[in-house]
């Protein structure tokens, strides 16, 4: 069962489409319950609301336990952590089945037949909540490099010292301008690398640099990174969003 | 109780804004990162040595009264004096009991000074003349503004405006030449540190079998001023105290290098009571080139507080090198003002427990992104603590007024933003997906 979570839905839903048009390439069976999905409640978790949390956390818990579902795929980092690291030590019980990132389940159906070339010199930038917390580092990596054309630059800020985009913690619910700032300076830094794009694999990261992006740097989310390499390159749906 | 949040966005704004400090910050932080992995490419065993001395600071921490206990033992044993200031009023009150009014007094740079704002209560309170006599405090001191990193307290400050404050004590122009106005500072200070009636400085680690202090620094302003004068008070946090010699000696080995990025520090001082001889006859005299008399305070305030925690204890393994302050993107951007007297994320912790919880509301500006926890040496989870801090700030009441209208929304929609439910079906209808749960 695919859980887009609420950044993907309603901030940047391009996203979330890109996911469902990769999956569906790949014919990958999958459920999404639409309008009747929830929020993990990670957000309040992030600014210490945790009763608050626990109350939202349990109803969202029997929301997808009552699917009957083996295996939960999150598009969004945020959700992936809340799942695996804080429900079951704010609740003291896990979901009860998988749960796995979206690039991890592209990376197990991907056959490289039918990836088109992307040509394009880009940093993926990994996202913290992705990365440092869940420790998943390599699947964006593989996924990107096997596109033909693709010239990944790694930074000495990568993996576990990967930057941060500023969105985080509730910072940029809270304090949007701060948020923003730390983004442009990301932003700022790949530039001097020579880099076209900033790929990332988080919403959330993705929505806070697209909002501070003044356009000179692509900024680009793996789902459509991946979906233009199936459809057959750049041009059609990359050039015109970024 | 909500404009708090409103406080914090203007001390935002205005630190965006401030570009000529940006400045100053990113040449100092692009210094730091370079200079540090040089030298930890060059020091491999630091890595190593970082989990080692956090299994020392664990072990110390579960001791702190024990060995705050021995090391008194100790210190008393050598002819010094020794206290346990529970608060800041506490320990001021005891300095002062020990100062008296009016006194020159030259200070080393001491955080757990600035804790319980010391200076300011010695030149306040008994009208004592006080020079900081490390350079940036001096600087800090000077400009009447406060520290804006614990390792480099006038990071924020460009050349050109130290030119100006210290061409204003000179009483004529001096040019911004960073070692003219280095050799001025020297000259200047020299003859205080020889006629200051005390010295005053904090302590990086206190082994507690031998009652040593150890303090390290680079500019040589602590050796004298913790030499010169006939008196030394040496303030010192409770949980600075560890078994032996050679566990201080691990941290001091590891410190430099996350605190300014180099293999070892110009001078490391180890004080072990006041100056003594028995050159005549064998008889013990105490004084004779240091103080006669050594005065150490351990401070508390909220420390057995903080030890007490399950989760927060943590903080206490902090050996405050800093090394966490320059990776941490939002102080890269904010410097001091992400923090009140300790900053970034840790600092949060200490200026709760050590300040008021009411001024640690920064905490709401970390991203936990989780950086510093892998730039720490001793690698705390920082992240952890922040969260766990913002738990029990919301139990104070300090809630982002926003998070309320989150929460709600979340109830009632479903969504953070109260948008119609609806619209998650809209992406699948565009991607051609027909929703089957
Ligand atoms: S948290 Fe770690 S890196 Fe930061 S000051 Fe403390 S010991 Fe140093």
């Amino acid at each position: 069962m695919l859980w887009i979570g609420c950044t993907s839905s309603y901030r940047v839903p391009d996203l979330a489409s890109s996911f469902m048009h990769i999956l569906r390439a790949l014919k990958v069976d999958f459920k999404y319950l639409g309008s009747n999905e929830g929020c993990c409640g990670s957000i309040l978790l992030r600014l210490g609301l945790r009763k608050e949390f626990s109350e939202v956390a349990k109803k969202t818990l029997n929301l997808i336990r009552s699917t009957g579902a083996r295996k939960l795929v999150t598009h969004c980092p945020g959700c992936l952590r809340a799942f695996r690291l804080d429900y079951p030590l704010q609740l003291g019980t896990d979901l009860g089945l998988e749960v796995q990132h979206s690039t991890q389940i592209i990376l197990d159906h991907v056959k490289p037949s039918i990836l088109k070339p992307v040509e394009i010199k880009a940093v993926y930038f990994d996202p913290c909540h992705l990365g440092r917390h869940m420790n998943v580092y390599e699947p964006p990596r593989h996924l990107l490099n096997m596109i033909p054309g693709m010239k990944l630059i790694e930074l000495n800020e990568s993996r576990e010292a990967s930057l941060c985009c500023g969105a985080g913690g509730g910072v940029r619910a809270c304090f949007e301008e701060l948020a923003l700032a730390v983004a442009q300076e990301v932003l700022d830094y790949i530039k001097l690398t020579g880099a076209e794009a900033i790929i990332t694999a988080c919403p959330f990261c993705y929505h806070n640099f697209k909002t501070a992006s003044d356009g000179s740097l692509k900024v680009l989310d793996i789902t459509q990174v991946i979906q233009a390499s199936i459809e057959g390159g750049l041009h059609g749906s990359l050039g015109g969003r970024s | 109780m909500d404009h708090w949040a409103e406080d914090l966005r203007t001390q935002i704004l205005e630190g965006l804004a401030d570009q000529i400090r940006r400045i100053a910050l990113k040449r100092a932080w692009i210094s730091y990162v370079s200079s540090k992995s040089a030298t930890l490419s060059k020091l491999l065993h630091l890595k190593e040595l970082g989990l080692e001395v956090r299994r020392i600071k664990e072990h110390s921490i579960e001791k702190m009264y024990e060995l705050v206990k021995e090391a008194s033992e100790a210190i008393e044993e050598c002819n010094g004096h020794i206290y346990l200031a529970k608060t800041g009023e506490e320990a001021r009150r005891i300095v002062a009991d020990i100062v008296g009014k009016g006194k020159l007094v030259v200070k080393s740079k001491s955080l757990t000074c600035e804790e319980i704002e010391l200076r300011e209560y010695l030149e306040e309170v008994l009208k004592c003349k006080v020079l900081e006599t490390d350079l940036g405090e001096f600087i800090v001191q000077l400009r009447k503004e406060k520290p804006t990193h614990i390792i480099n307290p006038s990071i924020h400050v460009p050349k050109e405006e130290v030119a100006k404050t210290l061409s204003k004590l000179a009483g004529k122009e001096l040019p911004d030449d960073t070692s003219v106005l280095v050799s001025f500072v020297r000259e200047y200070l020299r003859e205080y540190y020889v006629k200051a009636d005390v010295g005053l400085s904090g302590a990086n680690v206190v082994a507690a079998q031998t009652g040593t202090i150890f303090i390290v620094e680079n500019e040589g302003n602590a050796r004298f001023s913790t030499n010169a004068p006939p008196i030394h008070i040496c303030v010192v946090g409770m949980e600075k105290v560890v078994p032996t010699f050679s566990d201080a000696f691990k941290i001091i080995e590891l410190l430099p290098a996350y605190a300014s990025g180099i293999p070892m520090a110009s001078y490391v001082s180890l004080i072990t009571g006041p100056s003594k001889t028995a050159d005549i006859e064998k008889r013990l005299v105490y004084g004779v080139h240091g103080p006669k008399e050594l005065h150490v305070i351990f401070l508390d305030n909220g420390r057995t507080e903080i030890a007490k925690h399950p989760v927060l204890r943590e903080a206490l393994y902090c050996l405050r090198c800093g090394g966490c302050l320059y990776e941490c993107p939002i102080y890269r951007i904010l410097d001091g003002r992400f923090g009140h007297n300790y900053f970034g994320g840790i600092g949060s912790i200490w200026t709760a427990y050590t300040r008021g919880f009411d001024k640690a509301l920064f905490a709401y500006l970390c991203t936990g992104c989780g950086r510093c926890k892998e730039m720490c040496p001793v690698k705390i989870d920082v992240p952890k603590l922040v969260e766990e801090l913002k738990a029990e700030l919301v139990k104070l009441g300090f809630r982002h007024p926003k998070v309320e209208i989150l929460f709600k929304n979340i109830l009632s929609s479903g969504n953070p933003w109260g948008a119609p439910q609806e619209l998650r079906e809209l992406h699948a209808k565009n991607a051609g997906i027909t929703i089957s749960a």
